[in-house]
């Protein structure tokens, strides 16, 4: 089972007439299991290429497979989502939230529940399934809206900057637990984010991305076995990975520093 | 106890998002919708008055209306009427706008004072006003003295509601820039405080204006001897029915006009979130 | 943080008490949190005024036949209560509310959700309902009148319509509460049409749908008041206007002072209740 991108283009066309290209002609392919991140400079489109994996967007050409079928849409079953803003919605309880997915996919309530609990089980929010969302942590929300994806059982997981919002100490914390359980579920996985650590940390392989058009630059493996711990920071390998991944990106800013754009 | 939350005044009219994904739609078939309710509604008007055997009664004849439009705008009556009107208005709203200002002000400035205020000025927005009308008459006329206590006081409850919120809640921050950079209890009032409220002063000051053109209508029609208010009451009255609808069709424009007046006078210069 | 700021420090703190002659007074005055401090001095206010206005109208600053006194409009309520015709006009005031509040905010409720729905309409029609919004709505009455001619019903139909465009509008607003990422979720997560209605669109619009009801029913009240004042249909606004050319000022306290009470009551309620199911909502 592998996810497949082939020769993805996104091409927005902006009112003057000119047309801004988003993505050009992406490939790469994700096996079962695997960690990818994606990282890249503002703008360079890594959120639109998650969100075409995803089916949120129709890409211009190309096509995105899961397991030999073409993705033509969202379908939480197959590549389940997690945003940025952990979007929680604020009239749900944490458990009607969490069941959010399989609720509209017509799964009986008291199943649903069941998986539900299950996974707040998981993320350590059991204590809190009938608080509402204004009620939790920004932290606690992102580990809401990870239940929530996992109810799905995915065939993959797309995280857009899951911990974007957060502050440091909680970011880390976070990210450290999700990492090692998302790795002990053999869970297939691509994550974009702005930051190198957390790109290194959990990755096997590192997707880098340049801007304006949107490419991979380059592949990174990262051969160090997961779930890592935070020994791991302190080694050789990271601090060479770190330093190549920064060299990258930098150079892409300053051929770009002149029109960066929005995500 | 809050107030329900206060009617929306400065509403965008653009459907920026909705839920049901559409594209925003085309300025072309916008206006061939306005210019389709437009002709159902003439039509309509002509068919009741023609085949439909309406009443002039009830329906007048539209040519008989546009008649009367054209008399009203070529003779001296209704310009007199409406500077009547206007001067109750901008009388009822210049007391309204100055005890409004001084009561939220004030009263902003000490947490109790506001504690005690609030609940009085919310009870002002829940009751509706027109209650009252009859005292101002009993006490203050039938002339225009009552027009223009009753708006006053109809205007003064949105204008002292948001000066108070307005005052109460100026950003800390701007508070603590002053502090920081040396600004005296006088200058933190007046260059920090002041300041910072009065976006939402203006809006409150808005809805006044909105509650005093209404209010002096309204009180214009009850009671009174001269003005739109007492154009429309006569009409009625007098069953002179082209008039009538000549008349509420004029109000409509001065209203219109008014608002546009209110809208330019009081436009933000910055984008400040006025909520 | 409010307390101290309101007189100097408490009576133990440097030893020696502010107000020597009440200590206990002053202490249990500061123990009291800054809201009940605000209805204990409600009330005094009140209760200050009243006092005021009685010794000015029996000492004749006042004239007393304009502004009645607190305890003639006290002594006033028994003979209202008992008086049929007073309990007719209330009756005949209260019910045609409800009922033109039930006319205005089905109306609106119902055009509000078309107007949200549905783009089009909202661009071509909004910006006039607002305009409508900001008008008296009063100048229709002789409209309504000679429609529907002299009778209660016209009244009904008057004040359902003078709450229907605040219902509109609020709806309206309602839908630009819908946040951008919930519907983002929503797609992500599979919701067809009618989770995205019921789950989205209804929980996002509630409030604004429970602040057009209370305006519907504000116009209702306004609306059916103006109009028995315009004209003679009987209800409170005639007994009113009736007792005032009297002047029975005392009555006419009685009566519009028991309708403000009735109406802010009726604002309390709606408040709490509508606070009760939406508890979901962050605090201001």
């Amino acid at each position: 089972m592998s996810l497949i991108a082939k020769n993805l283009s996104v091409t927005y066309g902006t009112g003057s007439g000119r047309e801004l290209v988003a993505l050009d002609d992406i490939n790469f392919e994700i096996a079962r299991g695997e960690f990818v991140t994606i990282i890249g400079p503002s703008g360079c489109g890594k959120s639109t290429l998650l969100h075409c994996l995803g089916g949120m967007l129709k890409p211009s050409s190309g096509v995105v497979t899961l397991d030999e079928e073409p993705i033509r849409g969202p379908d939480a079953r197959r590549a389940a989502f997690v945003f940025q803003d952990y979007t929680l919605l604020p009239w749900r309880q944490v458990l009607q939230n969490a069941v959010l997915g399989l609720r509209f996919d017509g799964v009986p309530k008291a199943k649903a529940n069941a998986k539900g609990e299950e996974m707040l089980a998981l993320v350590g929010l059991s204590d809190f399934r009938e608080a509402y969302p204004r009620e939790l942590s920004g932290g606690m929300q992102q580990r809401v809206a990870i239940a929530r994806a996992m109810c799905m059982e995915p065939g993959i997981l797309l995280m857009d900057e899951p911990f974007g919002a957060l502050d440091e100490q909680t970011r880390r914390q976070l990210g450290f637990e999700m990492a090692r359980m998302l790795s002990e579920r053999d869970s297939t996985v691509v994550m974009v984010t702005h930051s190198l650590d957390e790109a290194i940390m959990w990755a096997d392989r590192i997707l880098v991305m340049s801007a304006r058009p949107g490419r991979i630059a380059k592949e990174i493996r990262v051969t160090a076995p997961r779930p890592r711990t935070h020994d791991y920071i302190a080694t050789e390998e990271f601090a060479a990975l770190r330093s190549e991944l920064f060299t990258l990106l930098d150079q892409d800013n300053v051929s770009d520093l002149a029109e960066s754009v929005d995500r | 106890m809050s107030a329900p939350a206060v009617a929306t005044q400065s509403l965008s009219r653009k459907a920026s998002r909705n839920p049901t994904g559409q594209r925003p739609p085309r300025r072309s078939a916008v206006i061939a919708l306005r210019v389709g309710a437009c002709v159902l509604f003439f039509g309509g008007w002509l068919y009741l008055q023609g085949p439909g055997d309406m009443s002039p009664v009830i329906l007048p004849n539209l040519e008989k209306v546009f008649l009367e439009l054209g008399r009203f705008l070529t003779t001296g009556q209704v310009y007199q009427a409406a500077l009547v009107t206007l001067g109750e208005i901008l009388g009822a709203l210049a007391i309204a706008a100055t005890l409004g200002f001084a009561v939220g002000f004030w009263g902003a400035r000490k947490n109790l004072r506001s504690g005690v205020l609030e609940p009085l000025l919310i009870w002002g927005y829940l009751v509706p006003t027109i209650l009252f009308y009859p005292l101002f008459l009993l006490w203050l006329g039938f002339g225009t003295s009552s027009k223009i206590g009753y708006a006053a006081v109809s205007a003064f409850f949105p204008i002292a509601y948001n000066c108070l919120r307005a005052y109460q809640r100026v950003e800390p921050r701007y508070i603590q820039v002053g502090r920081a950079f040396g600004a005296s209890a006088r200058q933190l009032d007046w260059q920090i405080k002041f300041r910072g409220g009065l976006p939402l002063a203006a809006a409150g000051l808005k809805l006044g204006a909105a509650q005093a053109i209404v209010s002096v209508i309204v009180a214009e029609m009850l009671a009174s001897s001269q003005g739109l208010g007492f154009l429309i009451q006569l009409y009625a009255q007098s069953f002179r029915i082209p008039s009538l609808y000549a008349i509420i069709v004029i109000v409509l424009v001065v209203v219109g006009i008014l608002h546009v007046a209110v809208k330019l006078l009081l436009r933000e210069d910055a984008p400040v979130e006025a909520r | 943080m409010t307390t101290t700021d309101q007189s100097p420090a408490r009576p133990d703190d440097r030893g020696q008490p502010v107000v020597a002659s009440t200590p206990g007074i002053v202490r249990r005055w500061h123990s009291l949190t800054l809201r009940s401090q605000s209805r204990l001095v409600l009330v005094l206010v009140l209760v200050l005024v009243a006092l005021v206005w009685e010794i000015a109208s029996r000492t004749g600053l006042l004239n007393a036949q304009f502004v009645s006194r607190p305890t003639a409009i006290v002594a006033s309520i028994p003979e209202l209560l008992a008086s049929e015709t007073v309990r007719a006009a209330v009756i005949a005031t209260v019910a045609g509310v409800l009922v033109a509040a039930v006319y205005g905010t089905v109306i609106g409720i119902v055009l509000g959700y078309v107007m949200g729905f549905f783009a089009i309409i909202r661009a071509a029609f909004f910006g006039p309902a607002l305009f409508l919004l900001s008008v008296p709505k009063s100048i229709f009455i002789p409209i309504f009148l000679v429609f529907f001619g002299l009778n209660r019903e016209t009244a009904i139909f008057y004040g359902a319509f003078s709450g229907f465009i605040y219902v509109i509008v609020n709806v309206v607003a309602g839908f630009d509460l819908i946040r951008e990422q919930d519907l983002r979720i929503a797609k992500a997560f599979g919701a067809k049409i009618h989770h995205r209605i019921l789950d989205i669109v209804f929980p996002a619009t509630l409030p604004g749908v429970f602040a057009g009801i209370w305006y519907g029913v504000k116009g209702g009240l306004q609306g059916i008041l103006i109009f028995e004042f315009f004209v003679s249909v009987g209800g409170l606004g005639a007994l009113i206007t009736q007792y005032s050319n009297e002047l029975r000022t005392d009555r006419v306290f009685a009566l519009t002072l028991g309708m403000a009470i009735f109406a802010i009551a009726l604002g309390a309620i709606w408040t709490a209740i509508e606070r009760r199911l939406a508890k979901w909502r962050p605090q201001n």
